[in-house]
């Protein structure tokens, strides 16, 4: 059986690129996510695209790792949709 | 009528009550823009006829014996909400001809009230960061900010009393500190976004740009359907939490000016105490920029691929990446937002109000729109947040002080900002006399 707290974020997700599937877990360094985006980057748009958004892939590789580090039990706090939901009730 | 730098929207509704016309308040301040805008280029769109025929029905109503808590207060719109017959177009040259069938909700609600239309104020290309056209009318080789660009500025020009912005990260407060003029986000989900163009769903906000509090009150009980009705006001000695670690992260004389408003509230009965935030400021930024790239790269991600040639390049870029981000990285963030706002909420409860800057420094030159990150914690938790121009800089710049109030307390944090106005001055205006 698994231990549920080594559950909880250690799958956080993956990203699928040209090279291996790279998992996001609180183990994951900044330069490791910037990597796997990368790749992605260059599946989708190819070589000079990726170094023309290179800022932002960093940027967001670095807001990820700040992410991976906060775990959250799995059966507990849903994603916050509260928005979404509120402006389709207002509109 | 005259109107100057200065002349509130209680002015306006005031004297039209009494007998002005509409059609002169409308004509001093076409006048006004005509004079100044081509310095300052708030404005995307202005309509002198439709503007004038508004106007004149607002006096025929006035002469049927109508008198409305706005009546005839000129207001502009940022040029993402839409005003029936007038062109909403973002900033984005393929939205030239796209005119809107109907008014916008808080439009509608405005007028409900009395308010015209007076122009469309510029906005950063769908709000998001390539600079809006807009000088800053302190200095026109700084920025106004964004994405408010014009709406901003607009008022601190006395071009408009009263105008709308929207925020998703920070382009309602920012713009605020930057022109020198008050403005105000509420709680999330208060202002209708029905007839707005969304650019994140679960993060964006409309919101007031006015002269001063008071306006911005009554701008606010107007759309909410508010007028009249009693204020919960803060208790006598308002306990206010002055976050330290935005402090730290802001330049010299906006940290100084910040500790000074402190010790100035302190002097005046209010009990400000130092704080920190409950969870770190690093966690807050990168829940909010994850969300932020995931939801706005799904909204503009096909209509970039169709028409990538007239995208800015900030936008275009910030799509391209965040269509790269996995749906777990997505799912995760938005889990931690309601830790977040929960951990947050309770935190707010012992505290009338959070202090700090609304933005990190003064005004920056004008190819950026500055810091974001200190007007993020009210956007991703959707709290109520208001921007007051307190200070200015050895430069002659604005600096502003930041309040936010707990959830669903819109009134009492207007309340509170209206009292704390009352011991410490607000700036004066921008010296124009140089654009004549």
């Amino acid at each position: 059986m698994l231990r549920r707290p080594d559950w909880l974020v250690s799958h956080t997700c993956r990203f699928f690129g040209k090279d291996q599937p790279v998992k996001l877990t609180r183990d994951s360094t900044t330069l490791a996510i910037e990597r796997a985006l990368r790749s992605s980057s260059e599946l989708a748009y190819g070589a000079e695209r990726t170094e023309e958004i290179a800022e932002q892939i960093r940027h967001l590789a670095e807001m990820l790792h700040e992410l991976a580090q906060s775990r959250l039990d799995l059966t507990g706090i849903p994603p916050d949709t509260t928005g979404i939901k509120d402006r389709t009730a207002r509109s | 009528m005259t109107i100057d730098l200065g002349t509130t929207a209680r002015d306006i509704a005031r004297q039209v009550q009494a007998g002005e016309s509409v059609q002169d308040v409308a004509d001093a301040l076409l006048e006004r823009i005509d004079r100044y805008d081509n310095h300052i280029q708030a404005f995307a769109t202005v309509r002198p006829d439709a503007v004038r025929a508004e106007a004149t029905w607002l006096d025929a109503r006035r002469d049927q014996g109508a008198r409305l808590p706005l009546h005839g207060v000129p207001v502009g719109v940022k040029d993402i909400i839409d005003v029936a017959g007038w062109p909403t177009m973002a900033g984005f040259e393929p939205f030239q001809n796209n005119i809107a069938d109907h008014d916008a909700a808080i439009v509608e609600a405005l007028r409900a009230q009395g308010a015209f239309v007076i122009g469309k104020t510029h906005t950063t290309q769908f709000a998001v960061g390539d600079p809006a056209p807009t000088r800053n009318p302190w200095d026109l080789e700084k920025s106004p900010a964004g994405s408010s660009a014009g709406s901003g500025a607009a008022v601190a020009a006395g071009m408009a009393p009263v105008t709308l912005g929207s925020q998703t990260a920070g382009s309602m407060l920012r713009p605020a500190a930057f022109n020198g003029v008050v403005g105000f986000k509420p709680t999330f989900g208060w202002f209708p976004l029905d007839g707005v163009l969304p650019l994140c769903w679960s993060l964006d906000h409309l919101g007031i740009y006015a002269e001063d509090v008071s306006d911005v009150f009554l701008v606010y009980d107007a759309i909410t359907g508010n007028i009249g009705k009693p204020v919960a006001y803060p208790s006598a000695t308002p306990r206010i939490g002055l976050l330290t670690e935005f402090l730290e992260m802001s330049s010299p004389d906006v940290a100084s000016h910040l500790r000074s408003v402190a010790a100035n509230l302190s002097s005046e009965g209010f009990e400000v105490v130092e704080t920190s935030l409950p969870k770190p400021f690093e966690l807050i930024f990168a829940v909010h920029q994850v969300i932020f790239a995931a939801e706005m790269s799904a909204l503009h991600g096909s209509n970039l691929d169709r028409h990538r040639a007239y995208y800015g390049p900030r936008i275009a870029t910030a799509v391209d990446a965040g269509r790269l981000l996995p749906a777990g990285g997505l799912v995760h963030a938005q889990r931690l937002r309601r830790a977040l706002t929960e951990t947050f909420d309770r935190f707010l409860s012992t505290w009338d109000a959070l202090l700090f800057p609304t933005a990190s420094t003064e005004p920056c030159d004008i190819s950026e729109t500055g810091d974001r990150r200190f007007q993020i914690l009210a956007t991703l938790l959707g709290l109520p947040a208001i921007s007051l121009p307190t200070g200015l800089s050895e430069n002659r710049l604005p600096i502003a002080t930041q309040l936010i109030g707990q959830r669903n307390e819109d009134r009492r944090l207007l309340a509170m900002a209206e009292r704390i106005t009352e011991v410490i001055s607000l700036i004066g205006k921008p010296d124009l006399s140089r654009l004549d």
